[in-house]
């Protein structure tokens, strides 16, 4: 298995940001890019290279899924697992999430002392 | 709907009824009694008929047989002249002999030449006759005198005859040709006989006769009146004799009998008792007619004027009638709605649903869908559509009855409540993640250590954080719930794993209370459940427990396999639910303690919503407690394999 190192987290609250680069970096040991926007993150993964992507649902602009899109133009997000972190997680929108080729949903409020956890279970998963 | 009550007939209405029928009768009984009487009429005038043609008949008889006797007398009239006045006694006699066996009522002639009786026959009884000079008999010479002067026969009687009885004289004078008197011929008839003959004709006939001679010649007359019996006079001239022969009837008309008028009055009385049935039944036939019009108006009232739209079908999904809710909502004329399919109003797409569920619209068996009509701009509009066939109506094959009701409106809310559960899940959600997460990352520890002094309150502002969190989970579960939004992912899944996944997570929140959380035995089984509902439901009881038991405690949950379900317990070993709490322990907001000062946290709202969620899965729950025993709440969920399942080790 691969080994998990590099997180993307695109996320436009630089609270929620803050939170979680700290959550898997202090808890997870990993290494994280924070991104304010859809855009940012596509201008910055190429310079990145991310093993893992976690994806905001709500932003302004060019929000979660749309972002995913463009991404998976980028990149293969068959060896990049990408997950979402949002609070709406109505059965139809989780399929919606799937259908997008996301790996799973975090769903926030998320646990930051979890967090890093649930990241490598998904990665462990894709990867296993 | 107003009870459709026929109206009452006024009073006057029976009035004008009963005076109908009462004139009915008076003129059905009266128009009897006339009838009656016109045919009492009839008969006194048959019956007068009848006596007048007795009475004729009488007059004839009496005449018949003067008339035979006197034209003996005027025979005789005529001989003398021929013989110029010479009559031959020997000559005579055989002749009248034969004279008298033809005329049966003559008593005898006598012979005057210038006014002496000088011939008699028979000569026997009436010799005291023979040689009689009328001239010389005062009584009968002025008659004679008159009968002379008048050249003309001449009948006198009735009278009574010196011989006895009653007779009638008849003198004829006789002149010869030189015009000459040359005497009389006196013929006396015996009127008794005679009239004896006539009276037996008038027994036959049961009539009453009187004969008597008037001065004057009188006119035939018929004469009745209400008390007496129908009385005839006939005039009888003969022979220069006047006479009037009165006749009536001997039995007496008979009066309509008594029987004959109440039958008349029975019959009309009974015709009137049937018009007035007949006219009874024909009134409330109409009055209910007229309410059955009424009804029929009223529900074809109710039809069109309902809000929602109403139409009917045949059975091939033609209109057939539409009510005004549903032209307006369609912005059509109902002249372009009837007659035409369903169809024509329905976006195309929906044509095949629409089809199929009217042909699944069977007796007894209504059904209800969405569907989008299209109005006469061509908008869609979202409706739903409820079927159902009406019964009864053989000859119409089946009508079916469909409901459209304008559902644009509630699926507007209904996106603006789903908009608004997002919006409120992300926009409370966020900042709240934003503050325990750094709380719970300083509390454990990941930054580095917390001075001793700040840790109370960084885990007092960590533990609150995490109740608002809850609180608005809570609320926002209950809002789904009653919104009937909530969505259950139901699938058979073995129960073991999320039990021991609901204890790792809430372990923790038990040590703060001091108490263990602990399973009894492991448990084989799987349920059709949501994994993520029956978490939520799990926390609730086992942080309820662990809230409720005292420090040191154990919580044990436990399954227990029951029929086609699975019921897992939650035994806590507290002071347990009050009794006059138990009523209302799964309604919202319930906390047995609600006082300011209350001793345990929560929102009040994790049983109500682990009761609606349990149900939303299928199953039930429910608890068991005394006060001072503990609390063990439960709830069963359906098996997923019921038959081939086994029973726990």
């Amino acid at each position: 298995m691969p080994e998990l190192s590099r997180i993307l987290h695109v996320e436009d609250d630089p609270s929620i940001q803050a939170v979680a680069k700290v959550a898997l970096e202090a808890v997870g040991g990993f290494r994280v890019l924070s991104c304010s926007s859809g855009q940012d993150a596509l201008d910055q993964i190429q310079g990145f290279a991310p093993d893992f992507i976690l994806l905001d649902v709500m932003m302004p602009g060019m929000d979660g899924p749309q972002t995913l899109i463009k991404l998976s133009e980028l990149v293969d997000i068959g060896l990049i697992p990408v997950a979402f972190m949002t609070a709406k997680v109505q059965p139809a929108e989780i399929e919606h999430y799937h259908s997008l080729g996301a790996r799973d949903v975090i769903i926030k409020p998320f646990d930051p002392m979890q967090l890093a956890a649930q990241v490598r279970q998904i990665w462990s998963r894709v990867h296993g | 709907m107003k009870p459709n009550v026929p109206p009452r007939p006024f009073p006057w209405r029976h009035l004008l009824n009963w005076t109908a029928s009462l004139g009915l009768l008076l003129f059905l009984g009266l128009g009897s009694e006339l009838l009656l009487q016109q045919y009492a009429l009839r008969q006194q005038q048959v019956e007068q008929q009848q006596l007048l043609a007795h009475a004729n008949e009488a007059s004839a008889v009496l005449l018949a047989e003067l008339n035979a006797t006197l034209h003996l007398a005027t025979g005789l009239a005529t001989y003398i002249p021929a013989k110029h006045g010479q009559i031959d006694p020997e000559e005579l006699k055989p002749w009248l002999e034969g004279l008298f066996q033809q005329g049966r009522h003559i008593r005898n002639i006598g012979l005057a030449p210038d006014n002496r009786i000088a011939f008699v026959y028979p000569l026997a009884g009436n010799e005291a006759a023979l040689g009689l000079y009328y001239p010389d008999q005062a009584k009968q010479w002025p008659a004679v005198q008159r009968i002379i002067a008048s050249r003309t026969a001449k009948l006198d009687g009735p009278l009574q005859l010196v011989q006895g009885g009653t007779g009638l004289i008849y003198r004829v004078p006789v002149f010869l040709d030189d015009q000459r008197y040359w005497g009389m011929i006196s013929t006396v008839i015996d009127f008794d006989r005679l009239y004896a003959q006539v009276e037996e004709v008038a027994r036959q006939r049961n009539i009453a006769l009187r004969l008597r001679p008037v001065a004057e010649p009188i006119s035939a007359s018929l004469t009745q009146t209400a008390s007496e019996p129908a009385r005839v006079k006939l005039p009888i001239v003969l022979a220069g004799a006047h006479w009037q022969l009165e006749a009536h009837n001997l039995i007496a008309a008979k009066p309509l009998p008594a029987w004959l008028r109440l039958l008349g009055w029975s019959l009309a009385l009974i015709c009137t008792a049937l018009v007035s049935l007949a006219l009874h039944a024909q009134h409330r036939q109409a009055s209910l007619l007229l309410a059955l019009n009424r009804s029929q108006q009223q529900f074809f009232d109710a039809f069109d004027m309902t809000p929602q739209g109403l139409a009917l079908l045949d059975q091939q999904g033609s209109i057939l009638a539409a009510n005004r809710a549903l032209c307006q909502l369609l912005q059509r004329s109902p002249a372009t709605l009837l007659n035409q399919h369903l169809r024509q109003f329905c976006v195309a797409s929906g044509h095949a649903q629409l089809n199929a569920e009217l042909a699944a619209t069977t007796p007894g068996h209504n059904r209800s869908w969405q569907q989008d009509l299209l109005d006469a701009r061509g908008d869609s509009i979202a409706v739903m559509l409820s079927a159902a066939v009406l019964n009864g109506g053989l000859e119409t094959g089946a009508t079916r009855i469909l409901h459209i009701q304008d559902i644009r409106e509630s699926k507007r809310l209904l996106r603006l409540q789903n908009e608004f559960i997002s919006t409120v899940s992300h926009e409370l959600r966020t900042p709240l993640t934003a503050i325990i997460g750094p709380l719970e990352l300083i509390n454990a520890g990941a930054l580095g250590e917390v001075p001793k002094a700040l840790q109370p309150m960084l885990q007092i502002a960590q533990h609150n954080g995490q109740r608002l969190a809850t609180l608005i989970n809570d609320l926002l579960d209950i809002g789904k719930l009653a919104a009937g939004k909530m969505q259950f992912d139901v699938q058979p899944l073995a129960l073991q794993p999320l039990i021991e996944q609901a204890l790792h997570s809430n372990q923790a929140y038990a040590a703060d209370y001091g108490v263990h959380l602990r399973q009894l035995a492991s448990c084989a089984e799987r349920v059709r459940v949501d994994a993520h509902r029956l978490q939520q439901v799990l926390a609730n009881l086992l942080s309820n427990a662990a809230k409720f038991s005292p420090r040191g405690g154990t919580v044990d949950l436990y399954t227990e396999r029951r029929d086609q379900h699975l019921r897992l317990y939650v035994r806590d070993h507290g002071p347990g639910v009050p009794a006059e709490f138990q009523e209302q322990i799964f309604q919202k907001f319930a906390q047995a303690d609600a006082s300011d000062t209350r001793q345990k946290g929560g929102t009040g709202l994790g049983l109500a919503i682990s009761k609606e969620l349990i149900e939303g899965m299928g199953g039930h729950i429910g608890f068991d407690s005394s006060e001072g025993q503990g609390a063990t709440f439960w709830f069963e969920l359906p098996l997923a394999e019921p038959a081939t399942a086994e029973r726990p080790a």
